[in-house]
């Protein structure tokens, strides 16, 4: 039997396992110390008093029941996590889950990056793939409005720098209209990491807060070429760089160290996670690629993946990434990754002023290239070749 | 006092060695895990509505965290953690914490609760360019957070501090959190309103942070947040999971702030702030460790020493006294029993309570406080409330010379309230409590004549006799006195029992029992005295015989009568007197052994048969055999019992006839009907059972009634004879408690077999004689037909008829 995958705490359990939390509103259940979740939150506090929660009885179809009857007679909906007793999405058992991991130093912009993302994948993506994208829970509304497109889309500002600790992913609904004449849905749900820069500074913060890498349906390494001393040599007095400098291959390889490590996987195969290395902040770095280049113009994908455009542009950022970097990184990605492509892309279309304000609004560039490749590799969404302009 | 420090925010160089978030600088020794743990406890985010870019101002107002978090093993955090704005690289979303944490909570927080330390001058926010910090000594304090500032700002918010310091205490008992909406400051100060009430340990035991931008996030007891943050409250969190005090939206939990605690430290917070502050150090020297679940007491004791009752005054509440009494020093013990005794009057059982505390007291310090207010209460009590507290008073000291001491002024009283008892047992009240007061004995002539005024009342003797004995020689003459003098005819055994409880008392009654010639009374007594009543008859009789120099049957009849008053004796007894004086055995002892008789007849056969025998020997003699036929009726039984083969009726016959003797005794005859009955039943042959049961029937009708019973019982209703519709009507009302199985075989079979024309006859006759028992009667023939009929019987039944079912 297929066993699920809690988005918060990466623990795989059966559907039979599947928890429930009374919630009879009436109080007539008793709270009880949830210590499950106390040692999720894990910041030595004593547990916290939580309506009880208990395993249904086996029931007699497979699959996790709508709701169960609490011992107080009150019938409850609310599922949970068996291991972290944190709230189960709803519908999260009966859809794929595809578990996008959003991977980078710090600085490189991945919640611009993110924040850019599913406010495209929301509006603009939807009509080109008949599809919908909406968030699975409260939380995930709240943090996305709250931390994400008040500061893009409603301030006009950067994102503030992201917390180091360890936060709650975001969770979506991929819904796609499938078939002309018998119509279907399929539902991919989407959990998105959002994790600071800091997290991957060492390999014991990155084992501590980012073990969701191993159980990731797809890795998106987000690189900025202006940490690039090479970029930043060619680059120099007309863009103001960042103060980090990353090298990408430190990041990469302490990745597949922790995925290694979490899965047990043997040094001499290659990990099949599909990964895209994402160089974010193109706008910044237009100048340094050849004019014609297939990064200078954008590609709208309708309704499949433009393979020859992903093609052409994966052959275009490898080239420039071995002038930049070397071929280090090549070999390193080749060696450790089954499959992987290059991408560009910009986020916001222009960097922050020095008040850090996005003077233009966002205008982005190739967002979702990397994430179309990605669901084309997990086989969500088809990829064509055709003509490009 | 050592805290070691950290400090943590998004900086160029840090412990890590990179940019970022990191831990900037920390005391050296540090351990690493210990830093993981603390990171996520000191994060900031700030509140949702808060400006993205904000100026210097509106830096000034983001909510301050002030954090406290015990660890565990006695380590505890402290954190100061405030939104910075920009960071090194010119990014929004900097924070700046700092924590302390020590080793030793207890020993570094002895003199300061962490609330205090609320915008500490200690507290930084800039980062350090040195990676190493010293350990702090002491935190200074601001000053914003200290009592008397608690107070002011508690008094023009008067509406909630109960439910706050109940809420508290309720999250240390339950671990349900309590999150206060309010501005940052405010929910500092009810933080230290809270926490300045509780105990040391449990103050230090309350996690807290005053600002969180998820409640749901935190672990800390209580909980402060901005009206803008995650938290929903929604009516089901605010009703039965948070305790919430929304000062914003005002939403605000239902909290019962009935007990004591709640109601006295929102009342000691509008007093003085000293009167709060002082409940620690009350708590630590008298009930240290205190339980949150106990602290309403603790409270309670603290409120008594301070001598401010709050309420009323339990057992428990002494109880937790006496628990703890060498705790207090007598100063505060007489301000507690002043408080409570001084309370009015109490109910016993408190009485009770403070009884115990006094002995715990004894061999403690405060010993001479606490009997120097009990005492003379419960002696005062003792002379003009009730009996009940002349007992406790009685085992108070035993004739301790400082308890007369105490009590010498309520001497006059006392003499007077035992010259006015108006009751036996108020008098024998008040004597006790005189003899141990020291009363009784200063005036032992006018105490010797109030005891011989009420020495006759049956419920006073043996405590009064008792008392006398100890008392003096002239109480116990006059006890004795009014013993001799009362008429012994006039004694009810119940006087007698309660008086020779007592061994001594028993050995007075003795003698006035010897001297006396009533042998009424002799026996009375014996009866009491001996276990055996063969024994007190026998040395009844003796007396007897050496008073009047023989005993006459009626004499041996009368005295048995007091014996065995209202029992049957026992067929030993019967027995023994049967053998020790055949010749005078009375008449009505055949009586008193015939059930034994007939009952050990199938139990102890052979003493039964024993007993037949002596029987049998005194019918002839005095001829008694004639009127109540015990031993035939014995004899019948056993030959009806273990029938002989040869000639199977005649015992039967000899059973009936006997049976039809006029004067046989009723039980007699009632014993001999069931073996009948069962001997009938015993019969196969149809035509001897009809001429047997006939010729009974005909002896005695009743016979009738027991055979039924009988066949009922044993299910075999078909033999009883039911040609009459009074046998019938009979029947079927001794069956009625049978009425199940009766339905179903049995008589119905019978009925069945019956025309119907003779079955509405039954019901006619009946009405003649018994409208009500006709009723009865159709009722259960409707049931009958409801149970038993046929399908065509159901097919064709008419609806109320009543018929088909008889049929």
């Amino acid at each position: 039997m297929a066993k699920l995958l809690c988005p918060y705490c990466f623990s795989r359990f059966t559907s039979e396992q599947m928890q429930f939390r009374c919630v009879n509103p009436t109080g007539d259940c008793p709270m009880v110390l949830d210590v499950e979740l106390s040692r999720f939150v894990s910041d030595g506090s004593p547990p916290v008093p939580k309506p009880r929660t208990f395993t249904p009885p086996r029931p007699f179809w497979p699959g996790v029941p709508r709701s169960a009857m609490c011992s107080c007679r009150y019938e409850t909906r609310l599922k949970l996590c068996p291991h972290c007793h944190n709230e189960w999405p709803t519908g999260l058992e009966s859809t794929e889950n595809l578990i996008i991991a959003v991977i980078g130093a710090k600085d490189v912009g991945k919640s611009h990056y993110i924040a850019v993302l599913i406010n495209t994948l929301t509006n603009d993506f939807g009509v080109r793939f008949r599809a919908s994208l909406n968030a699975v829970d409260d939380r995930t509304r709240t943090r996305y409005a709250a931390e994400f497109r008040k500061h893009v889309y409603e301030e006009k500002t950067a994102i503030p720098t992201t917390r180091a600790a360890r936060t709650y992913p975001l969770i979506y609904r991929l819904v796609f209209e499938e078939g002309t004449i018998y119509k279907s849905l399929r539902v991919v749900t989407l959990v998105f990491f959002d994790t600071a820069g800091e997290n991957f500074t060492t390999t014991n913060t990155l084992n501590a807060h980012n073990r969701y890498m191993a159980s990731a349906s797809g890795i998106l390494f987000l690189l900025d070429p202006l940490q690039i001393p090479a970029v930043q040599s060619r680059l120099a007095g007309k863009r103001v760089f960042p103060e980090e400098r990353t090298n990408p291959i430190d990041v990469v390889s302490r990745t597949d160290e922790v995925i290694r490590n979490v899965l047990g996987l043997d040094i001499h195969k290659r990990i099949r996670i599909p990964v895209a290395l994402t160089f974010s902040k193109l706008d910044a770095i237009r100048e340094l690629l050849p004019r014609g280049s297939v990064a200078h113009r954008d590609c709208i994908h309708q309704g499949v993946l433009n393979l020859t455009d992903q093609e052409q542009m994966n052959e275009t950022m490898r080239t420039h990434v071995a002038q930049w970097v070397g071929t280090g990184l090549e070999q390193l990605v080749s060696q450790r990754f089954a499959e992987y492509a290059y991408f560009g892309v910009s986020a916001l279309g222009c960097a922050p002023d020095e008040h850090g304000r996005i003077a233009g609004g966002v205008a982005p560039f190739r967002i979702e290239d990397p994430f179309l490749w990605l669901l084309y590799r997990m086989r969500v969404i088809d990829g064509q070749r055709r003509k490009t302009a | 006092m050592s805290f070691m420090q950290a400090y943590y925010t998004s900086c160029v160089s840090g412990l890590r060695g990179s940019k970022g978030f990191q831990f900037n600088a920390a005391t050296p020794g540090f351990d690493p895990r210990l830093l993981d743990q603390i990171e996520r406890l000191g994060m900031y985010a700030p509140p949702s509505s808060a400006a993205v870019q904000p100026s210097d101002e509106e830096l000034a107002r983001f909510p301050l965290v002030l954090l406290y978090q015990p660890l565990g093993g006695g380590q505890s955090v402290l954190a100061q953690s405030r939104y910075i704005g920009l960071d090194y690289s010119g990014r929004w979303g900097n924070y700046f914490t700092h924590y302390a944490v020590t080793e030793n909570t207890q020993r570094d927080l002895a003199n300061q609760l962490p609330i205090e330390l609320w915008k500490s001058p200690a507290w930084m926010s800039a980062e350090s360019s040195q990676r190493e910090l010293p350990h702090v000594s002491e935190f200074p304090l601001s000053g914003v957070i200290d009592a008397e500032a608690v107070r002011s700002f508690v008094n023009e918010r008067p509406g909630h501090v109960a439910g706050i310091v109940e809420a508290t205490r309720l999250a240390l008992k339950t671990g349900r959190r309590v999150v206060i909406v309010d501005e940052d400051e405010s929910i500092a100060k009810w933080i230290a309103a809270a926490t300045y009430a509780l105990p040391r340990h449990l103050a230090l035991a309350t996690s807290f942070t005053t600002y969180a931008k998820s409640p749901y996030e935190s672990g800390a007891i209580i909980i402060g947040t901005t009206g803008d943050s995650d938290f929903r409250g929604t009516q089901f969190e605010i009703d039965h999971q948070y305790s919430v005090f929304d000062f914003i939206h005002g939403r605000f939990s239902p909290i019962d702030v009935s007990s004591r605690f709640a109601k006295g430290v929102a009342a000691a917070w509008r007093q003085s702030a000293d009167r709060v502050a002082n409940f620690a150090a009350f708590a630590q020297l008298v009930d240290a460790g205190v339980e949150a679940a106990a602290v309403d007491q603790t409270w309670f004791g603290y409120a008594l020493t301070d001598g401010r009752l709050e309420g009323t005054v339990t057992p428990a509440d002494i109880m937790w006294l006496t628990e703890r009494v060498e705790r207090f020093n007598s100063e505060q013990m007489r301000r507690v029993l002043s408080s409570v005794i001084g309370n009015g009057a109490l109910r016993f059982d408190l009485a009770e309570a403070l009884f115990q505390l006094y002995h715990r007291a004894r061999r403690t310090p405060v010993a001479t406080a606490v009997e120097e207010q009990i005492a003379p209460w419960l002696a005062q009590t003792a002379i003009t409330e009730s009996e009940s507290y002349c007992e406790r008073l009685a085992e108070l000291s035993p004739h301790s010379e400082n308890v007369r001491r105490l009590a010498a002024p309520l001497a006059p009283q006392w003499f007077q309230a035992i010259d006015s008892a108006a009751s036996a047992p108020r008098f024998a009240a008040l004597l006790v409590s005189g003899d141990v007061l020291g009363f009784a004995l200063a005036d032992p002539r006018r105490t010797g004549a109030a005891a011989a005024r009420w020495i006759t009342d049956a419920s006073v003797q043996a405590r009064v006799l008792h008392l006398a004995r100890n008392a003096s020689g002239e109480m116990l003459a006059a006890t004795v006195a009014a013993l001799r003098a009362m008429p012994p005819a006039e004694m009810p055994l119940e006087r007698i029992e309660s008086w020779l409880r007592d061994e001594q008392v028993r050995g007075v009654t003795r003698d006035v029992v010897a001297e006396s010639e009533d042998i009424g009374f002799y026996a009375r007594v014996l009866t009491v005295l001996e276990r055996d009543p063969f024994t007190a008859f026998n040395a009844t009789v003796l007396t007897a015989k050496q008073l009047d120099g023989s005993v006459t049957a009626a004499r041996i009849d009368e005295i048995c009568s007091i014996v065995w008053r209202g029992v049957t004796p026992h067929v030993r007894d019967v027995l023994r007197i049967s053998e020790t004086y055949p010749a005078l055995m009375p008449a009505t002892k055949l009586l008193f052994a015939l059930p034994p008789l007939l009952f050990m007849q199938t139990t102890h056969p052979e003493e039964a048969e024993q007993l037949a025998a002596v029987l049998a020997k005194m019918e002839n003699r005095t001829a008694l055999g004639n009127r109540f036929y015990p031993v035939a009726v014995f004899q019948a039984r056993r030959a009806l019992m273990h029938l002989n083969a040869a000639d199977p009726y005649k015992p039967l016959e000899t059973a009936i006839t006997l049976l039809g003797k006029r004067n046989l005794d009723t039980g007699a005859a009632a014993w001999l009907e069931d073996a009948i009955a069962n001997n009938l039943l015993s019969i196969r042959d149809p035509r001897v059972h009809t001429k047997y049961l006939s010729r009974a029937i005909a002896v005695h009708g009743d016979l009738l009634i027991n055979y039924a019973r009988r066949a009922v019982e044993r299910l075999c209703t078909s033999a009883v004879p039911v040609s009459t519709a009074a046998y019938l009507f009979q029947v079927w009302r001794i069956a009625g408690e049978h009425r199940e199985w009766l339905l179903a075989e049995g008589l119905a079979s019978q009925l069945r077999g019956w025309p119907r024309k003779r079955v509405d006859e039954v019901g006619h006759e009946l009405a003649r004689v018994d409208n009500a028992a006709a009723t009865a009667w159709n009722v259960w023939r409707l049931e009958l037909g409801g149970k038993k009929t046929t399908f065509l019987g159901r097919l064709f039944r008419r609806r109320g008829s009543g018929q088909g079912g008889a049929r």
